[in-house]
């Protein structure tokens, strides 16, 4: 390369020591400063001494100076001692070493920014990463919490099954045998009064029984309803016969208004909607000293309106707002017939109305009396009848593992004129159903070797096509969804009295074999 | 009376706080404001020894890297030790100092140091346990829990290391 003209020479010097400011030292082999120079200012450079280590007065220096037979030395991006930022560049030369400071402000910003951005969204990424292992973490708590909880529930629905289980199965031979010494006691009136407490009280722990293991079930989410095909006539004959003879011996006026248009049989849990109506009248008989108790039913366009209204004292409009509340009871009623049971019956009502696609509401005048009403879905069915009954006796198959509800039942169903044949478990059952081709078959869903709703799947199999009517102890809507599933055509829920057993078969038959 | 004058390079992941625990040793000051630090940053600290003797730390507050780069190589040159720093809320910052330590030691010919586990007044926020930094003190290092924004343990640190400096004279 040929030389620059002096002048552009000149030129670019002045320009390149504007860039950069140099700046310099010579530090002696013995290690002390000799000869400095340049923009010394710029760097914080001060006068040096000259019998004073270079590296002393400079501590940047201190063990960075290279031996001379070493190749020259850059440390970059120094912070000096004005605060400016310089390269400084080291070469060894015989006589010492040269410190030379370059000018690198506008470098080391350019480089800060850059740092600085990555460097806080590195820690940015960082933070993010922890808040989602700790997301993650409380996800993982959450859901070991929502199985453990899951576990529980479970647990406590097996509880509840069970006590249900075991509660009612006993009951029911209490009730049913109370009954049928009754019927044969004949003129000793003592031994009848006897038998009517061990009904009535039996009758009373069933309630409550039934009312705590379904308030139970409302508080464990588990509460279900199972819409069927039901005989509402049926069911309003039951409450009729059921509270009838209580509202005379209270000398109440107990009626019924349901119009002439209303359909046989509705889509709607029956079960269930006889729970509502027999609170709703049993808690209007319980509070009304004189007058009345009246149940009205009335059928529009899939909608059934039911109001139960009374004549009693009223509810206080203080109380009103927590009458539906679980375990509330009037204050005041120290009358021992208001205050039999536990406050539940209403707010169990209320969830299920709500449950079967209602709203129980009710209105009520202080002295004038309290209407409770509520409407809901129940479209009306067509039953189709069932064909090729053979003609005579008519035949029930009876599969019951319980040997005291076995004879009891059996008791019942021939003295009202059936014939019976009995079973002790499932596997029986499906033999006797297919050898003797019953009209219907009542069976009950927990039995050895074969449980109900296995055997009603194997009779529905081979080809048996008459009515079939679960019993079972158990309170939860699954067991019943499953008997319905395997071909029954009701589900009676044990204990009940016989008489209504009985009824239930005759009218299932009726129903069936019109 | 013996005064000795010793380079010492701050070393360690970025955001560990070697600028933070440098500023509250020389200037018993601290930021809350995170600034990163570009090339290198000189201070001085003498600290006295036993006997009479002081040593005056040259304190080379190095950008933060989680490998030693050639920049840094360049920077350590003529350390005569140096301190460690590890983010106690980060634990890839002892990932990064174990690696740093390896590198340095082969550089400098083993040099003492001393590991400072920073950060110490976030303590709950901590992704190291105590239990690994006492398997590294087995390992021999010497270790201080540190906090630059309440000052525990930061003077406690660099005079031991001070003191090594002036034991290895």
């Amino acid at each position: 390369m040929k030389p620059l003209p002096s002048v552009m020479a000149k030129r670019l010097h002045r320009l390149w020591c504007d860039l950069y400011a140099p700046a310099f030292l010579i530090v002696d082999v013995n290690g002390h400063p000799s000869v400095w120079g340049g923009d010394c200012e710029r760097y914080g450079l001060r006068d040096f001494d000259k019998d004073r280590p270079a590296a002393e007065q400079l501590p940047l220096l201190e063990g960075i100076m290279p031996r001379r037979e070493e190749q020259p030395l850059l440390i970059p991006l120094v912070s000096c001692p004005s605060g400016r930022i310089a390269n400084i560049h080291l070469l060894p030369v015989p006589e010492g070493c040269w410190v030379i400071f370059f000018d690198a402000d506008k470098e080391a910003e350019q480089q800060r920014k850059l740092q600085q951005k990555s460097n806080e969204a590195r820690l940015l990424r960082h933070r993010q990463d922890r808040l989602i292992d700790a997301l993650q973490k409380v996800q993982q708590e959450l859901e070991i919490k929502r199985r453990q909880a899951e576990e529980a529930d479970q647990s406590k629905s097996r509880f509840i099954a069970s006590m249900s289980h075991e509660l009612r199965v006993p009951l029911a031979s209490i009730l049913g045998y109370a009954r049928l010494l009754q019927s044969r006691c004949g003129d000793d009136q003592e031994g009848h009064e006897g038998l009517r407490t061990i009904h009535s009280n039996a009758s009373h722990l069933l309630a409550l029984i039934d009312n705590i293991l379904d308030q139970a079930k409302i508080e464990a989410g588990q509460m279900n309803v199972l819409p069927s095909i039901t005989h509402l006539p049926a069911l309003i004959d039951d409450i009729r016969a059921m509270f009838a003879p209580l509202a005379q011996e209270h000398g109440l006026e107990f009626h019924i208004e349901q119009p002439a248009s209303l359909p046989d049989h509705v889509f709607l849990d029956g079960l269930r909607l006889r729970q509502v109506l027999i609170n709703l009248v049993n808690n209007a008989l319980k509070f009304t000293k004189h007058g009345f108790v009246r149940l009205r039913v009335n059928w529009r366009q899939k909608w059934l309106d039911v109001a139960v209204e009374d004549s009693g004292p009223g509810i206080p409009a203080e109380v009103r707002g927590r009458i539906f509340q679980a375990f509330y009871q009037e204050p005041g009623t120290d009358n021992s017939r208001q205050r039999s049971g536990v406050g539940l019956g209403l707010a169990i009502s209320h969830h299920l109305v709500g449950l079967m696609g209602g709203e129980l509401a009710f209105y009520s005048e202080p002295g004038q009396g309290t209407v409770f009403f509520f409407t809901i879905p129940a479209a009306a069915v067509n039953v189709s009848p069932y064909a090729n009954r053979k003609p005579g006796q008519q035949t029930v198959l009876l599969a019951e593992d319980n040997e005291a509800l076995r004879a009891l039942t059996r008791l019942y169903l021939e003295d009202a004129g059936f014939r019976v044949f009995v079973a002790q478990d499932g596997g029986e059952a499906v033999l006797l159903a297919e050898q003797e081709t019953p009209d219907l078959v009542l069976i009950d869903l927990h039995m050895p070797v074969l449980n109900g709703i296995d055997a009603v799947k194997r009779m529905r199999e081979a080809g048996y096509r008459r009515p079939v009517i679960a019993l079972t102890a158990s309170l939860g809507t699954e067991s019943q969804r499953l008997a319905m599933l395997a071909g029954c055509n009701g589900c009676l829920i044990k204990p009940l009295e016989m008489e209504s057993l009985v009824e239930a078969v005759k009218a299932t038959l009726r129903e069936a074999y019109p | 009376m013996e005064h000795l004058r010793k380079k010492v390079c701050m070393i360690g992941d970025y955001a560990v706080g070697k600028t933070s625990l440098v500023s509250r040793y020389v200037n018993d000051t601290f930021s809350e404001k995170y600034l990163t630090t570009v090339g290198v940053t000189i201070n001085t600290k003498t600290v006295m020894l036993a006997e009479g003797r002081k040593v005056t730390l040259v304190l080379w507050d190095i950008a933060g890297d989680d490998e030693l780069s050639a920049l840094a190589v360049a920077y350590l040159r003529g350390a005569a030790g140096y301190v460690l720093v590890v983010d106690g809320t980060r634990k890839t910052t002892l990932e990064a100092a174990r690696r740093l330590q390896v590198a340095v030691a082969e550089r400098l010919q083993n040099p003492p140091f001393v590991a400072l586990f920073n950060k110490d007044d976030l303590l709950p926020d901590w992704e190291i346990s105590m239990d690994s930094i006492a398997d590294l003190r087995r390992q021999g290092w010497a270790t201080v829990v540190t906090s630059a924004r309440t000052g525990h343990g930061v003077e406690e640190a660099f005079r031991a290391l001070a003191r090594r400096l002036g034991e290895s004279v």
